[in-house]
């Protein structure tokens, strides 16, 4: 029988064709919306990890809920040991040290309050790439008195790149402390509000202000974003012992989560918008081309065949074309993907940001996957109804299509 | 005339057609009509989420026009005291005399420090007005309440600044501020709620007050910005021009929504193009829904082209049967269309579409989905052109076939 549905599928040339063609187009539709929506949201998680989280933070339990209050109760006292140990580990790529504080910035006639960052100069510059300077440079190694500024901070207070500021912080004893940094450069993150009231000024500066050799946090980038459950899991185990505490960028961007959350059921409705055409225009196809050939299966139960092999036979015909139809559909989608991902899709600024970027077209495997399922069952499924039909049509009835 | 005659004919001839193949028919219409429908759903709904984002999130936050002194915009962060607008003046009076005009709030920015017990910490801080301004009413509020004009020395804070600074709802704190003269004032207040925007960086330094406790504190009586609210969105454009043509409005800086809402903007510049990437692929797959049927309808009938050709039918008259056919079945299958996507749209928007809070909402909304006449006539027509085109092709190659072989198709 399934030779049989073979030759009738390479027989109707048209008619498969013209099916092939919808369940493609659906598969495709489907491979597409799915990776574009997709590619949305791991460019935002992205952007994220790379301008300002990294992967995973270790910092001392209890500093996320309570340590901005007052950063230096919960430094790391020995970070150079741990920081070795976890760089070590399979699919880390760097480990950095980051201290905190809070204070204000002054260009000499008026002052904001700001929050501060000491950084690895070096070791920042390769985990952000997803930071843009605007003006100036990126913090290097040798600047002990320099300093970056947000965007929008410094808009605030006119900085620009040579400019000197007074940064104003309290110590851990209460008292103030002051010292002057010169602006080497302005970045911009993907974060407006983090733009108008970030800086950041080399470890060993902040360090000294504050009189510690102790970090607050240490930021794990890792070589692949997916790795972040199993080695924040990993650290997790590691360090629980130690009072340390671990947290993946998920955590740490309660934005990121909202967002992806809200986009999600906005794309939702037009995904399901789509998936019903797809069925829809399936089900058409099908339909009409099993009707057509009513008055085959006419001749066919004329000569004796019976009605539930005729049932079988256009079943067995509709898994094969969806079969053929959800395959090429998947490799027709991917290489568009790929495709349209190699041009790229230039796309405006996201909201509380100032850079445009580039979107892709991602080939995710359960997109793919599901977009495969739906384009076969929506065949076979799409195939029940005429059959069944054409099953209980009076033969003499079915012939009279052939006149 | 003749060619009047033969249209007339032609015209009873394909109505007569799609009834005769009442199957064929109805297939094509559905997927004519489903395409509609789902182009007019899809369309209505990104309609209602620009709809909701400018009325619900913008408006609510920014009002429809600000007015203040010229520069305040951008110079306003380095150089605070140098933009005040007085407490009463005939500019204001006017504002609030022009017919659309809801109400006219002051704002008033200012920073200093806020103590409680041994913490002192900086903060960036809003006095507006808790009644007219319409910022009051759209912040998250996660504890407590927001601010009310009976409690005038109650404060709302950024989450993260009451976690700094170790706070909570009902506590005692103390504002220090630099006055305008470069003296240093302080004032006792109470927390009355805490809110949260999501960004981490805002709410770690957020706060409000009454616009009365900020002037009392800074020993002003004026404000950096007038938030003007008006009756209806679409008004904007109007009172703008009214005020910027007012005498007495002369030395001020009156800027719309539209200009302040950056974050609106982007919004809508990458939502539209988001949206409409998935938008032109449902419109692929409409296209080839369609063209796919009509297709498919019009080859299987080769045979009964075959035949009216070696009846002597001139192959250009049945290009304009088939075309004529085609329109037919376009117009009804938009249509129905038309009248079902618009049932549809209001059943579901009747049902509602829950939708989660945005970042730094407090409430998730419900969606819905509007259609305007501009969304009726593009999927209109989408439907017709795609109808017309697809039915061209098979058309054009059925008449084009040797009779022959056309009368033998199929056999």
């Amino acid at each position: 029988m399934w030779k049989l549905a073979l030759r009738n599928v390479l027989r109707h040339k048209t008619r498969t064709g013209m099916t092939l063609l919808a369940i493609i187009a659906g598969v495709v539709g489907l491979i597409l919306s799915g990776g574009f929506v997709h590619d949305i949201f791991t460019q935002l998680g992205e952007a994220l990890i790379h301008s300002q989280s990294g992967h995973v933070q270790l910092s001392r339990a209890g500093y996320f809920e309570h340590g901005a209050r007052s950063p230096e109760k919960y430094l790391i006292a020995a970070p150079e040991p741990i920081r070795k140990e976890i760089a070590a580990m399979a699919g880390v790529d760097d480990v950095m040290g980051r201290i905190y504080f809070a204070g204000l910035l002054n260009n000499g006639h008026s002052d904001l309050p700001i929050v501060g960052e000491g950084v690895e100069a070096s070791r920042e510059a390769r985990l952000g790439s997803g930071m843009v300077i605007t003006a100036g440079r990126k913090l290097g190694d040798k600047d002990e008195h320099g300093m970056m500024v947000g965007y929008g901070l410094a808009h605030a207070l006119k900085l620009k790149p040579g400019d000197w500021a007074t940064l104003v912080m309290n110590t851990a004893d209460g008292a103030l402390n002051s010292l002057d940094f010169q602006v080497v450069g302005i970045f911009q993150t993907f974060s407006r509000d983090y733009d108008a009231r970030a800086v950041r000024i080399p470890l060993t500066a902040a360090q000294y202000l504050l009189a510690t050799h102790g970090v607050n946090t240490l930021v794990v980038s890792l070589k692949h974003t997916r790795d972040t459950a199993p080695i924040a899991a990993a650290l997790s185990r590691k360090y629980a012992g130690a009072g340390l505490e671990v947290k993946t960028w998920l955590e740490l961007n309660d934005f990121y989560a909202k967002t992806v959350k809200m986009y999600d059921v906005q794309f939702g409705v037009l995904r399901i918008i789509i998936l019903l055409m797809v069925l829809l225009s399936v089900i058409n196809s099908v339909n009409m081309s099993v009707y057509e050939r009513v008055g085959e299966f006419g001749t066919m139960m004329a000569l004796g065949n019976r009605s539930s092999r005729v049932f079988a036979l256009i079943i067995a015909e509709n898994v094969m074309i969806g079969l053929a139809g959800a395959t090429l559909g998947v490799v027709l989608g991917s290489v568009l993907a790929l495709i349209i991902s190699a041009i790229g899709i230039p796309m405006p600024p996201p909201p509380n940001a100032d850079l445009s970027y580039v979107a892709h077209i991602r080939v995710v495997p359960s997109v793919v996957a599901g977009a495969f399922a739906v384009g076969l069952i929506a065949t076979i499924v799409a195939a029940f109804l005429p059959a069944a039909r054409v099953r209980r049509i009076p033969v003499v009835d079915a012939l009279r299509q052939n006149v | 005339m003749a060619i009047v005659n033969t249209l007339a004919v032609d015209f009873r001839l394909a109505l007569r057609n799609i009834l005769r193949q009442r199957r064929r028919s109805f297939i094509a219409v559905a997927a004519i009509g489903f395409g509609v429908i789902a182009m007019m759903l899809s369309a209505g709904y990104i309609e209602w989420i620009f709809w909701a984002n400018r009325e619900l999130t913008t408006v609510n936050q920014l009002g429809h026009i600000q007015v203040s002194r010229p520069g305040y915009h951008e110079e306003g962060q380095a150089n605070p005291w140098a933009f005040l607008l007085p407490e009463n003046s005939p500019a204001l009076n006017v504002i609030q005399h022009i017919p659309g005009v809801k109400s006219v709030a002051p704002r008033l920015s200012f920073n200093g420090l806020i103590s409680h017990g041994e913490n002192t910490i900086s903060f960036i801080g809003e006095g507006i007005d808790p009644i007219k301004d319409p910022s009051a009413r759209n912040l998250a509020i996660l504890d407590g309440q927001g601010l009310n004009a009976n409690d005038p020395k109650g404060i709302l804070m950024g989450t993260g600044l009451a976690a700094n600074l170790g706070v909570k709802t009902g506590d005692t704190v103390v504002l220090l501020a630099n006055t305008p003269s470069g003296g240093i004032n302080a004032v006792e207040g109470r927390v009355r709620g805490l809110a949260s925007t999501s960004m981490k960086e805002y709410d770690d330094t957020m706060l409000r007050v009454p616009i009365g406790m900020a002037r009392t504190l800074l020993r002003t009586q004026g404000s950096h910005l007038w938030v003007v609210s008006l009756q209806r969105t679409e008004m904007t454009d109007k009172v703008m021009k009214r005020l910027k043509a007012d005498p007495a409005l002369k030395g001020y800086e009156i800027v719309p929504w539209t200009k302040l809402a950056d974050f609106y903007n982007k919004t809508v510049a990458l939502f539209s193009r988001q949206m409409g990437i998935v938008k032109s692929i449902i419109a692929l797959i409409i296209i080839l829904s369609i063209s796919n049927t009509m297709t498919m309808s019009v080859m299987e009938r080769t045979v009964e082209i075959g035949t009216a050709m070696a009846l002597g039918v001139r192959r250009r008259r049945i290009l304009g049967l088939f075309l004529m056919e085609g329109s037919l079945l376009g117009v009804i299958g938009g249509a129905c269309g038309v009248l079902l996507g618009y049932l549809a749209a209001r059943i579901i928007s009747a049902i509602g579409i829950p939708m989660p809070p945005a970042p730094g909402m407090s409430r998730g909304f419900i969606a819905a989905i509007m259609i305007t006449p501009t969304i009726i006539w593009e999927a209109l027509l989408l439907a017709l052109t795609t109808t017309l085109i697809a039915s061209i092709y098979p058309a054009w190659r059925a008449s084009r076939l040797v009779i022959v072989d056309a009368l033998r198709h199929n056999r």
